[in-house]
């Protein structure tokens, strides 16, 4: 483990709520990025990355410091997920046309005008949104297999620890998740290399 | 190697984790499959576009709202440590009487002291006798000064951000009349474009306005449970509404407004402070403090005090209108110097610093300082 984030959580266990806040804000991207594209929406990354941190705060006299902080945290951050995900909203990626529901009446989701931008920033643009719809349409298992590796950098072996499996199962199981995200990809061969 | 083989090892092949006579086997099955090696070339494009997803930002207010509700938790445990000492003693209490009497007297103090327990002062008794019960006020500590880790003032995106989550929507005093006995005030309200994220394309708030009530004056015509305003304030289109004072009810101190709102499914609150003759400072230029000690009068005090009081009473932001003039005011650092620089720079009517957390935050012009 890290030396400053060892110093923190040891602050953190005793109630020191700055340190809590200095933890967050040393991972409050990469868990809150996590969370999105495992939900696909703005408002669930939101509840899942801050009911996660809320557990870190409840939670951290547990932590023993004999794995890494950050793999206890997204171990904390996937329960959290899978807890949550019957709850979450159905439909996946914001439809570029959807409405926001506010009170008592609807106004449509602004696009923001992408002129003048270059044709190759737009279709790298699509192609993020395309690629997430897929990831978003993987089995849950899969889906946070592809992001815990490809999105967040975790090892095989972190991996594995996140979601306590064999490291064998991991490796074969993230496999499977490749092929089948790429055989979803190719209803978009035109973005994706065809 | 045939074709429904191979696709099985494009990881391993990617990552160079495979031996090399399987290496040289998918290497030789690529060359020669025309198909294959598209598909590797579409799976090789797929893995480096994961990699490169741009990332998503977390929300300006999210750190601030997950620490608050970690505040809430730690209180919330520390009162119920207090309760359960409560009941242990009374029951200790108990239990030196007689073993008769025991049993009818534990059942009785168990209900007096879960009525006791329901009455006890705790951080929000003065939001329960403002009488303000149902609207939604973010408490913060009042016992200790609510402090994060104080800002670093070269970081200027960071304060900008934590200011701008708080100040969706700007409120200012537009202009006050008097006629006879009645003062009527017109409050501007309109959505701080800057504030609202760049990914929420988000372009109305719902808020509502209370009167609040104060020690400092009565106001015999507030029905504390109404607003004065409530609906709907759209992204360049700020939204004028009277508030109406009798005027003989205003005897001395404050006239304070709570604005109420939710972003997505956050409550927000803030309350403005409508200047008031009492407090203000006879002139409405900025007072001359250029020689230390001077200036500071028993009205200029007052208002300092009224601001910090009721962003303490109240748990929230506090944001009176008025536009800043003169950065070196930022650079003091104790409370007493506190009171010179914001009473330096009061003008009611046109004030645009925030104070909470012990700490200015100034407009984008200004540099901010930590004051505590």
């Amino acid at each position: 483990m890290r030396s400053e984030d060892k110093s923190i959580i040891d602050r953190c266990k005793k109630g020191d709520l700055e340190a809590f806040d200095a933890l967050v804000k040393r991972y409050e991207k990469q868990v809150y990025n996590f969370a999105y594209r495992m939900t696909g929406n703005y408002d669930d990354a939101n509840d899942v990355a801050s009911d996660a941190f809320i557990k870190v705060f409840q939670g951290i006299k547990t932590f023993r410091g004999d794995a890494n902080f950050s793999t206890w945290l997204f171990r904390i951050v996937t329960n959290v997920f899978l807890d949550k995900r019957k709850r979450l909203r159905p439909q996946g990626n914001v439809p570029l046309d959807e409405y926001i529901q506010l009170e008592e009446n609807s106004v449509a989701r602004q696009i923001e005008d992408p002129s003048p931008a270059p044709e190759n920033i737009i279709e790298e643009n699509e192609r993020h949104e395309y690629l997430q719809q897929a990831i978003y349409e993987l089995p849950d298992y899969q889906r946070l297999m592809v992001l815990l590796f490809h999105n967040q950098g975790q090892s095989y072996e972190e991996i594995a620890d996140i979601l306590e499996l064999p490291i064998g199962t991991v490796k074969s199981r993230l496999n499977r998740a490749r092929i089948a995200l790429r055989e979803k990809l190719k209803q978009n061969m035109e973005l994706f290399g065809q | 190697m045939k074709c429904d083989r191979v696709v099985e090892f494009f990881s391993d092949y990617l990552e160079g984790k495979i031996d090399y006579a399987l290496a040289s086997a998918v290497r030789s099955h690529l060359s020669d499959c025309k198909a294959c090696s598209r598909e590797f070339e579409m799976f090789r494009d797929m893995w480096i576009s994961l990699g490169a997803m741009p990332e998503k930002e977390p929300p300006a207010s999210f750190r601030h709202d997950v620490v608050m509700r970690a505040i809430g938790m730690q209180q919330e445990r520390q009162q119920r440590r207090k309760n359960s000492a409560f009941i242990i003693g009374l029951n200790f209490l108990l239990g030196r009487l007689a073993p008769g009497k025991a049993a009818g007297f534990a059942v009785a103090a168990i209900i007096i002291g879960m009525i006791v327990l329901r009455f006890i002062p705790h951080q929000d008794n003065n939001a329960s006798k403002s009488g303000f019960d149902e609207v939604p006020i973010t408490q913060l500590k009042t016992e200790q000064p609510y402090s994060f880790s104080p800002l670093d003032v070269d970081r200027k995106d960071e304060w900008v951000d934590r200011k701008l989550s708080r100040n969706m929507i700007w409120i200012s005093v537009e202009s006050s009349e008097t006629v006879e006995n009645t003062k009527t005030f017109k409050v501007k309200l309109s959505l701080n474009q800057n504030a609202l994220l760049t990914n929420e394309y988000i372009n109305k708030l719902h808020a509502s306005v209370h009167l609040l009530p104060s020690s400092d004056y009565t106001l015999d015509e507030v029905i504390k449970d109404v607003p004065v305003w409530d609906g709907y304030v759209g992204l360049g289109s700020p939204v004028l509404m009277p508030v109406i004072i009798k005027k003989n009810s205003l005897e001395s101190g404050c006239v304070n407004l709570l604005v109420s709102w939710r972003f997505r499914r956050r409550d927000c609150n803030m309350v403005i402070i409508l200047p008031s003759d009492c407090i203000r400072p006879k002139s409405s230029d900025i007072l001359d403090l250029s020689h230390p000690g001077s200036g500071i009068n028993g009205e200029s005090i007052s208002l300092y005090t009224a601001f910090q009081g009721v962003s303490h009473k109240y748990g929230v932001p506090l944001i009176v209108n008025s536009s800043l003039t003169d950065e070196r005011v930022l650079t003091y650092s104790d409370d007493v110097n506190l009171n010179i620089a914001m009473n330096r720079i009061i003008r009611p009517l046109d004030l645009d610093w925030m104070y909470t957390d012990n700490s200015l935050y100034a407009d984008t012009k200004y540099r901010a300082r930590n004051l505590q």
